[in-house]
């Protein structure tokens, strides 16, 4: 069995994929800066190990920024990176806290601020896992190898990897909701696919973040009856099947092909033909009044599969009067 | 009986454009147009009333300044029921300009009763509101539904609350949709009725949200160690939650409709401190309680030194 050794060579594997190199590569990427300064990393004493609890902490010493802004998620693309140093990713996510007009450039423009959460387990040492978060990245902002917080969590069972995704997940939840926007906090939710996360236990370490305002508009959804949707004349009927993770909807239409959309994780994995799930087309908004339907369903019967067909419902038995001219 | 005529729209106009009562201060302004001010037409289930003026109506001051109008409208003789400013904050591109700028924009939603024609529903719209924009009477999208039976008031002022909700969802910025929550506050709005009608607008983000949120059981939570204690109490619509210290210091938290209304004390609700964590768990856990159960009031004490919940407390190194 391997043992964790952490040394220069394992700080620079760890590097690599921030600086878009490669050991074959790496070409005087760690020497002196450009004024005999301190590089990337420092030359002396780069780094430190320090004992804890459940492993170990590591810190880095450098001077000179570790990676190039490019957009807000521009570290999530490091996937490949982090394989190719010989990690496994199982979370990369970077979440935006800021809200509008919290932060602005020199120029007055809204500046958006993020945290970027990362969990990799060491190949060569499986069951060794590092997570590592980069506070307060923004467009200007300079970023050291010392401003990544470091730790090192060696000979995990699985239960313990999950516990550890998890909270890591959640801490990544926590983060986006100081945002108040929900397409911040969806992105949060979209990252975590990796089964060892354990979304329910994720969101219940997340709630104590939960604004006043969410919870009320969650408390609103929730006491919202359950019922089924009205399709629009142009969709003859739905289906859909729910398979732990999957769901996948098939729209039947008059005098046109089948649509069928595979959601994944509760996000569109794939769609038959190309839509933009934020329309307000009448096709798009049943498609997403069904698949909440069919989750909400799923949640509170147990039931799995399903079919909506078209009816006439008289004016007379629908539930509102009509507005408008 | 209904009776749409100058001394209505003046009382309606009035009240909006701040000259109550003026009606020559109206015409003399190009409020209204001196020459065919106001048409009625049919529409569904009641009548239109169109209206004729070149000059803005509205002080912008900020997106809620129309939502303060409801003394005006009670002093003109109507019954508001309903009045928000509805929220949708987008980036624009103006003709030549490549830049984009950050424009919030709005849609003012009104549900008026006519004190003067009771059971008679006034419902006005007035959209693309924001700093720039201009907006005259024949912008404004008024309707009209008589003789109007309880339920029938329910319906139209809820089909109307819908309407405003499904704008705000567009923004995906909850708290537009908060605050559109926070003003349905008239017994003729059926909530539950309103997000229903509203389902077919929710982002499929938000979506996803809440179903994630809707996955995770309601479990109690786990006090802070500063905090010895908290109670509740759900009357109607209001939620009192009481939190108490180690020394027996009490601070009271409540709610009505949902949004906080009173606080004692100087805690930040918003912030990080455990008595505004614990705020907040116990007002979501209490809601879902009653939801899931019926218990309206219940308490948690600290019997032991709270543990963390973060499942970390579960990695020891072997």
């Amino acid at each position: 069995m391997a043992m964790l050794n952490i040394d220069l060579d394992f700080v620079k594997r760890l590097l690599y994929p921030l600086l878009n190199l490669t050991k074959n590569n790496e070409m005087g990427a760690f020497d002196l800066g450009p004024n005999g300064d301190a590089g990337i990393l420092s030359q002396h004493d780069p780094f430190t190990l320090t004992e804890t609890d459940f492993g170990f902490k590591l810190a880095l010493k450098g001077e000179e920024d570790i990676f190039s802004y490019g957009e807000v998620y521009a570290l999530e693309r490091l996937s490949e990176g982090f394989d190719s140093s010989g990690f496994r990713q199982h979370l990369s996510v970077d979440c935006v806290y800021s809200y509008y007009s919290q932060f602005e450039d020199e120029d007055g423009d809204n500046e958006s601020r993020s945290n970027w959460y990362l969990v990799i387990e060491d190949k060569a040492i499986p069951n060794t896992f590092l997570t590592l978060t980069l506070p307060d990245i923004y467009d200007g902002g300079i970023r050291l190898a010392s401003d990544l917080e470091i730790s090192i969590y060696p000979n995990l069972t699985t239960t313990q990897q999950e516990a550890l995704l998890t909270a890591v997940a959640a801490k990544a939840m926590r983060c986006s909701l100081k945002s108040g926007e929900v397409h911040h906090m969806h992105h949060v939710l979209k990252r975590c696919t990796s089964s060892l996360i354990d979304k329910p236990a994720m969101i219940e370490q997340s709630r104590s973040a939960m604004t006043e305002k969410l919870a009320t508009l969650f408390l609103a959804f929730k006491r919202s009856s359950l019922s089924a949707p009205i399709l629009p004349e142009a969709v003859s009927s739905i289906s859909w099947l729910k398979r732990d993770q999957e769901t996948v909807l098939n729209i039947i239409r008059p005098n046109e092909r089948d649509l069928l959309i595979t959601f994944k994780h509760d996000h569109i994995d794939s769609a038959s033909e190309s839509m933009s799930i934020t329309s307000q087309a009448p096709l798009v908004t049943i498609v997403r009044e069904a698949y909440l339907y069919s989750q909400e369903l799923a949640h509170e019967t147990g039931q799995l599969t399903g079919e909506l067909h078209q009816k006439t419902v008289p004016q007379s038995l629908q539930g509102t009067m009509s507005l408008g001219r | 009986m209904l009776k749409i005529d100058q001394n209505f729209v003046v009382r309606l106009i009035g009240a909006i454009a701040n000259s109550p009562e003026e009606e020559r201060d109206l015409f003399e302004r190009g409020i209204l147009s001196d020459s065919e001010a106001f048409e009625v037409g049919l529409a569904l289930n009641g009548f239109e009333l169109i209206l004729k003026g070149n000059k803005d109506i509205l002080t912008y001051v900020n997106g809620y300044t129309l939502e303060t109008l409801s003394e005006k409208f009670a002093d003109a003789d109507f019954t508001q029921h309903f009045n928000v400013t509805a929220r949708l904050s987008n980036d624009i591109t103006y003709g030549g300009d490549p830049e984009k700028h950050y424009v919030e924009h709005s849609t003012w939603h009104l549900v008026l009763e006519d004190n003067k024609n009771p059971n008679t529903l006034v419902t006005l719209t007035v959209d693309s509101i924001h700093n720039e924009s201009v907006r005259n009477v024949s912008h404004c999208e008024i309707l009209f539904y008589p003789n109007l039976t309880h339920l029938e008031k329910q319906e139209i002022t809820t089909a109307f609350a819908a309407q405003a909700f499904c704008y705000s969802l567009r923004s995906k910025e909850y708290h537009h949709m908060s605050h559109v929550l926070s003003k349905m506050t008239s017994p003729l709005i059926d909530e539950v009725a309103v997000i229903e009608q509203s389902k077919e607008s929710i982002p499929i983000a938000l979506a996803s949200l809440f179903l994630a949120i809707r996955r995770s059981p309601a479990e109690q939570p786990v006090l802070p160690i500063a905090i010895a204690a908290v109670n509740w109490n759900i009357t109607g619509d209001t939620t009192a939650i009481k939190i108490r210290d180690h020394e027996g210091q009490s601070t009271l938290a409540a709610f009505e409709n949902g949004h906080l209304v009173s606080m004692e004390g100087q805690i930040d609700f918003e912030g990080v401190s455990p008595e505004a964590r614990a705020i907040r768990l116990m007002y979501l856990y209490c809601h879902e309680l009653a939801h899931e159960t019926g218990q309206l009031t219940g308490e948690i004490t600290q019997s032991k030194p709270a543990m963390s919940k973060a499942l970390m407390k579960g990695v020891s190194r072997r």
